[in-house]
């Protein structure tokens, strides 16, 4: 059972620690491997082995939260730039926009089918951000509330045309 | 003294030598193991007595240890080892081999020969795993053999401690019959009973700590009326805990318990040695040491490069199983408490012993703070000169 493990091809080991953790090590297509150390208490340890070493290079440790962002950081990159250059060649012309509704929205306590909003201005609301938490593709029955941030998808003057409705 | 007094000063006394010990870079064992020599009955200024305070807290001690040792315990994580770590396990017996035959060598009979080969073989899970966590050696190929050798040690050690107990319960066809029947009530615990425990400990805060506090204590009570030995109960209670799906919530009610209890089951050993009779055996403690430093690092080698690891990989197996500590000074409180040896060779096993752990957790520090340069002194002139030259090249590069 290897869940991280061979997402695109890349073999990750993963090794049980007893009583300290889990070890995973996946080898590097420049030589020699990376070790990572997942602890109990969140911290992780990056071990750097150089081909044929069997003593790391470097050891970088780091904190839950620090390995929280260092995902990000390592995450970003693949899966936000090139679909975002995908997104522009492929959709050319359309936009994406957020827009927060006010409390003097006059959309606030309406529903997303009875504020026309498809019709009068030609954006979709594709999703709400609403406490933390997105609702993909809301029905038309979705009520506003004051606070919600809406995803709006368009072409520039679709998106205008919704966010001056939104502002009222 | 009152017992407030006494309660008093054991925890006060706990926390300055657990937190000297780790200003000076050892386990706190060592700490409250010389606590209780130094301080004990026959020791230097005798602060602290066996008493019912340190009597009670000592056995509590101990029964919490090999609780928690079998709540981390799984047969499915050493089934989980694979064949390499298992091989490795195999070979690591050997060390039990040596310690029984300085035993029979010098006299002391084959009874004291196993309680010895038990404290010559057992390394510290305890004292490893956290010199490891806190080191940066957890990804060295090695750490993984030793972390999963240790895992092995724990169910040998199980099994001698059952053996142990039954060869010194007093004997007679009485006390195998109850230690049987404590065994076949286990069986069907383990097999029917996981319902039962995992609805029994199901309960929140005070609840939860006191009934885990009363299934321990009564489990271990009844071991006891059957002849059966009360800390392996303690051990395989634990082990049935980890099945039921509570252990940590159970490790975490019974936590300041056990963080109590087991610094006092430390210093009730040290209690127990005579300081006079102790440096008496400090030759002993010596060739203990002695003897397990060069089989500890031949039977790490050997274990090591058997299960496929390189040969300077195979000298830091060795290294790094090398401290012993709490479960040497199980095995000897065992001893001296078995009617079954004669009281001098009890004292010699129990001196002994708190000796050898005192020195061999300093040596395992000493050896994890400096682990790259011991590894080279000692692996260098084992290597194949291929070997030699691509370490060299490695080191060339480091130093760009």
């Amino acid at each position: 059972m290897e869940d991280p493990a061979s997402a695109n091809g890349i073999e990750v080991r993963e090794v049980t620690l007893p009583g300290v953790g889990k070890k995973y090590v996946m080898g590097l297509r420049a030589g020699g491997n990376l070790a990572v150390v997942v602890r109990p208490d969140g911290q992780r340890q990056i071990h750097h082995f150089l081909e044929h070493g069997d003593r790391p290079r470097d050891v970088v440790r780091v904190d839950a939260d620090e390995a929280q962002q260092l995902a990000n950081l390592l995450g970003r990159p693949l899966v936000q730039a090139p679909s975002v250059e995908d997104l522009d060649l492929v959709l050319g012309a359309l936009e994406i926009d957020w827009v927060t509704l006010g409390e003097t929205s006059p959309l606030a306590g309406r529903a997303l089918g009875a504020s026309q909003m498809r019709e009068r201005t030609g954006a979709s609301v594709i999703a709400i951000l609403r406490d933390g938490r997105a609702l993909a593709n809301p029905g038309v029955d979705t009520v506003f509330q004051p606070g919600d941030t809406l995803l709006l998808i368009g072409s520039p003057a679709q998106t205008d045309a919704a966010r001056s409705l939104i502002a009222g | 003294m009152t017992l407030l007094l006494e309660l008093g000063l054991l925890a006060l006394g706990l926390y300055l030598a657990g937190e000297l010990s780790r200003r000076a870079g050892v386990s706190p064992v060592v700490g409250y193991l010389l606590l209780g020599i130094l301080l004990g009955p026959h020791g230097v200024v005798p602060v602290y007595r066996l008493g019912p305070t340190t009597e009670l807290l000592g056995e509590l001690g101990l029964l919490l240890l090999l609780f928690y040792l079998g709540m981390e315990f799984s047969l499915a994580r050493l089934l989980e080892g694979t064949g390499p770590t298992l091989l490795a396990g195999v070979v690591d017996l050997a060390n039990f081999a040596v310690g029984f035959g300085v035993a029979v060598v010098l006299g002391f009979g084959w009874l004291a020969g196993l309680f010895l080969g038990g404290v010559v073989y057992v390394s510290s899970s305890g004292v490893i795993a956290r010199l490891l966590s806190d080191s940066e050696l957890l990804a060295y190929p090695e750490a993984e053999r030793t972390l999963g050798v240790l895992v092995f040690e724990d169910l040998a050690m199980v099994v001698v401690l059952v053996g142990l107990g039954l060869l010194t319960a007093g004997g007679g066809v009485g006390s195998f019959a109850g230690a049987a029947l404590f065994l076949a009530l286990y069986g069907l615990l383990a097999r029917y009973g996981k319902r039962l425990l995992a609805r029994l400990l199901d309960f929140e805060g005070e609840a939860l700590a006191l009934l885990a506090l009363a299934l321990l204590t009564l489990v271990a009570a009844g071991a006891l009326a059957l002849g059966f030995p009360a800390a392996v109960a303690a051990f395989l209670l634990g082990m049935a805990v980890a099945e039921s799906g509570h252990r940590p919530r159970v490790e975490s009610a019974l936590r300041s318990w056990y963080d109590v209890a087991a610094a006092s089951f430390f210093l009730v050993v040290g209690l127990r040695v005579d300081l006079t009779t102790a440096l008496r055996e400090v030759p002993l403690a010596l060739l203990l040491v002695a003897v397990t430093v060069v089989a500890g690092l031949a039977t790490g080698f050997l274990g090591g490069r058997a299960s496929g690891l390189g040969r300077r990989a195979a000298v830091g197996h060795g290294l790094m199983l090398l401290p012993r500590g709490e479960f040497s000074l199980v095995i000897a409180s065992l001893a001296a408490d078995a009617g079954a040896l004669p009281e001098a060779t009890r004292q010699a096993l129990l001196g002994a012993t708190s000796l050898y752990v005192v020195i061999m957790v300093t040596i395992g520090s000493v050896v994890f703070a400096r682990f790259d340069a011991v590894n080279d002194l000692l692996s260098r002139p084992l290597l194949t000169d291929v070997e030699r030259g691509e370490q060299e090249a490695l080191e060339a590069l480091e130093g760009e």
